[in-house]
């Protein structure tokens, strides 16, 4: 074999074999959203946190969380870049919690990550601060995003879901819809509100993406990067939406070439006469799928450089 | 006279870390931040036109005396009626209105200081570069004295340049067809042929989808240095493609080809990139055009095509398609490195990318 063709073939070679040995990589379409919480108290639930990615480091970030007691705390902190040297480092009002070397929780495409932290213990009725600090040649967190459940006797019932995930709605992962389903039956008598907070990360302006509860559509373009650079943070009154039954929040990709839906929380507030009794917080523990692959383009192109090269090869040697 | 040299560096990197707006000349001492971002890589003092967010502005007071400074009253006059947010923070009390924000703290002990954070949302356009000084004004009292500082930061809008992408896009076309007029008496034009479509669309193939899987999976391997994981194949590809087809307009048509292909994969948007990947094309074009037909046929030439390439490539990028289609501004020098990687990451590749074509020659499809 001539030098140059033995180049070419070590070239494909070390291209097919890098993803196995060495860290990040495509990590396909990331996980859908699942339920991690639910509940019903006499209080609320605070969602927000972020300001887009800023490359800011640390990335520090205040929360005003109703007052009470806190019940359930989740702190996710979406990345961009993600790798497995990595390190996040995060103190919540002062206080450190264990470093993640290397260990995000849910990673998607091209290295969107979530880092997720239970805060219950952490979180305090009133003014919160939240510092990331992320070590990445070439990323940064895009938010510090708090979902919080507060118990307060003076509020009103409160029936809640929290859903978190990373799904990657791209071309590349052929995924264009996530579907949240609510299971569980809903009471719609005594009904005072229904309130649906969600965050994404990576919208543009002016690729129409769509977010539905039920039939009902919520907006267009909803991703469009207005709570700072790639970051959507948004609520919505789905009371008119809302049924007994089969409830869903639809996230459609739309014309967006990249949109990650991260987290919804849905919050159904009951007036006092209203059948629905308190249960407290039921935390679940989530399932999550962890993808990590070579795109099929990329196998199916060099397969075809290497079939090409073969024969030019082949071509070559039998040219007089 | 020898020191000299050493002196300018270092009241260069002195004046490098002077915050962009500093005031104090009592006790009290006002820095504003616009907008509020690592300005390692991101512009200080611009704003770019047409953002769908709030850009964060932070102005910190610091009592820089040896006594408390009381009734301190912060008053930031917000230029060009940009429409304001007040996030989150942990002082209290700060107000917008009018078009102007406002805060107050009531005492200030000596060494201590506070800072309030607000958005601003830059105007959805602006034809040219527009000043947009944010004017601080604060009063307070310091032993019991009445005293007022002020400082301004002389920010920008700078326009998003949405213009750019299709001014782009029909500059780089009407280049390509006067070249093609200027040069068709020559016997430099002629059609492409299958395997000159063949080879083109396999070399655009492997940059649109292997190597830029290869660069975005990877580049932290290198560091800063990341982009060259990009920037070499490349180059190496361009090179090799410009070498084995030997026709005017190769370069056009294999980035065109290499957008289509992203668009089809990664789903990139083709409208909004067309100009970026046109204009490398053509640049390349025109430059093997005006070596009068020189296909990397020299190394030289090919280091020269290497250049040109991460020397358009990345300066269109960073000066122009950054702000036009992410409206971001970054730092000039972080521009200036990104652009100077590419262009050694252009001599690398020109380099292997001529011995790699010299050897290939023979062996074309």
């Amino acid at each position: 074999m001539r030098p140059c063709a033995r180049a070419v073939a070590l070239l494909l070679l070390v291209l097919l074999l890098a993803p196995a040995v060495t860290a990040g990589e495509w990590r396909g379409a990331g996980s859908p959203l699942v339920l991690v919480a639910e509940g019903t108290v006499r209080g609320s639930v605070y969602a927000s946190g972020g300001h887009g990615y800023t490359s800011e480091n640390p990335y520090v970030e205040y929360m005003e969380v109703p007052g009470g007691r806190v019940a359930f705390g989740r702190l996710c902190v979406p990345v961009w870049n993600y790798n497995e040297g990595d390190t996040l480092d995060v103190t919540v009002n002062g206080q450190a919690l264990p470093q993640r070397a290397g260990s995000a929780d849910i990673v998607s495409a091209w290295g969107v990550a979530s880092y997720l932290f239970d805060v219950t213990d952490l979180v305090r009725p009133g003014m919160n601060v939240v510092e990331a600090r992320y070590r990445n040649d070439n990323g940064a967190p895009y938010a510090c995003y708090l979902t919080a459940v507060v118990e307060n006797r003076s509020m009103p019932l409160t029936r809640f879901f929290v859903y978190e995930g990373n799904r990657a709605l791209a071309p590349a992962t052929r995924i264009d819809r996530e579907i949240v389903e609510v299971n569980a039956s809903i009471e719609t008598a005594g009904l005072e509100s229904a309130t649906l907070t969600t965050m994404q990360i990576a919208g543009t302006a002016g690729e129409r993406d769509r977010l539905l509860f039920n039939d009902g559509l919520l907006g267009e373009d909803v991703g469009r990067a207005k709570d700072g650079p790639y970051l959507d943070i948004d609520t919505f009154d789905v009371a008119p939406f809302l049924g007994p039954a089969e409830n869903r929040i639809v996230f459609e990709r739309g014309d967006e070439t990249y949109i990650h839906p991260f987290a919804a929380a849905l919050e159904l507030t009951y007036d006092d006469g209203a059948a629905v009794s308190e249960t407290g917080v039921s935390v679940l523990v989530a399932e999550r799928e962890q993808g990590r692959q070579v795109p099929f383009a990329v196998i199916a192109v060099l397969l075809l450089a290497a079939i090409a090269g073969g024969y030019a090869w082949y071509a070559r040697r039998r040219s007089p | 006279m020898r020191g000299a040299p050493a002196v300018i560096l270092l009241l260069l990197g002195l004046a490098l870390l002077v915050p962009p707006a500093l005031a104090g000349d009592g006790p009290l001492v006002l820095a504003v931040e616009v907008p509020v971002k690592n300005q390692e890589v991101y512009a200080a003092d611009t704003l770019v036109a047409g953002t769908a967010w709030d850009e964060r502005v932070r102005v910190t007071f610091r009592n820089n005396g040896d006594v408390p400074i009381t009734n301190l009253s912060v008053a930031v006059a917000v230029p060009l009626g940009m429409p304001v947010s007040i996030p989150q923070q942990p002082l209290t009390g700060v107000t917008a209105d009018g078009g102007t924000v406002r805060a107050s703290v009531p005492v200030l002990g000596p060494g201590e200081s506070q800072n309030m954070t607000f958005g601003v949302r830059p105007p959805a356009s602006v034809q040219y570069r527009t000043p947009a000084p944010f004017v601080v004004t604060a009063t307070y009292l310091a032993e019991g004295v009445s005293q007022a500082e002020s400082v301004t930061a002389e920010a920008v809008v700078v326009p998003p340049f949405s213009w750019v992408t299709y001014a782009t896009i029909g500059g780089s076309l009407l280049v390509l067809i006067v070249a093609l007029l200027v040069f068709s008496r020559s016997s430099m034009l002629t059609r492409f042929t299958t395997s000159d479509l063949v080879t083109i669309a396999l070399i655009a193939a492997l940059l649109g989808v292997v190597f830029r899987w290869f660069w975005q999976t990877f580049n932290d391997l290198l560091g800063p240095f990341g982009g060259l994981l990009f920037t070499v194949p490349t180059s190496v590809l361009l090179i090799l493609a410009v070498h084995l087809v030997r026709k005017p307009g190769t370069a056009t048509l294999l980035f065109f080809v290499q957008e289509i292909v992203a668009m089809v994969i990664w789903g990139t948007n083709i409208l909004l990139w067309l100009g970026w990947y046109l204009v490398e094309g053509v640049a390349i074009d025109l430059l093997v055009m005006l070596l009068g037909g020189d296909y990397a046929d020299r190394r030289g030439t090919a280091v020269m095509i290497g250049i040109v390439r991460g020397f358009v490539s990345y300066g269109a990028f960073y000066f122009l398609f950054a702000p036009a289609v992410w409206h971001i501004a970054y730092a000039a020098w972080y521009s200036v490195f990104q652009i100077g990687l590419a262009v050694l990451g252009g001599i690398i590749g020109g380099l292997i990318g001529y011995s790699t074509a010299v050897k290939v020659r023979g062996s074309v499809l």
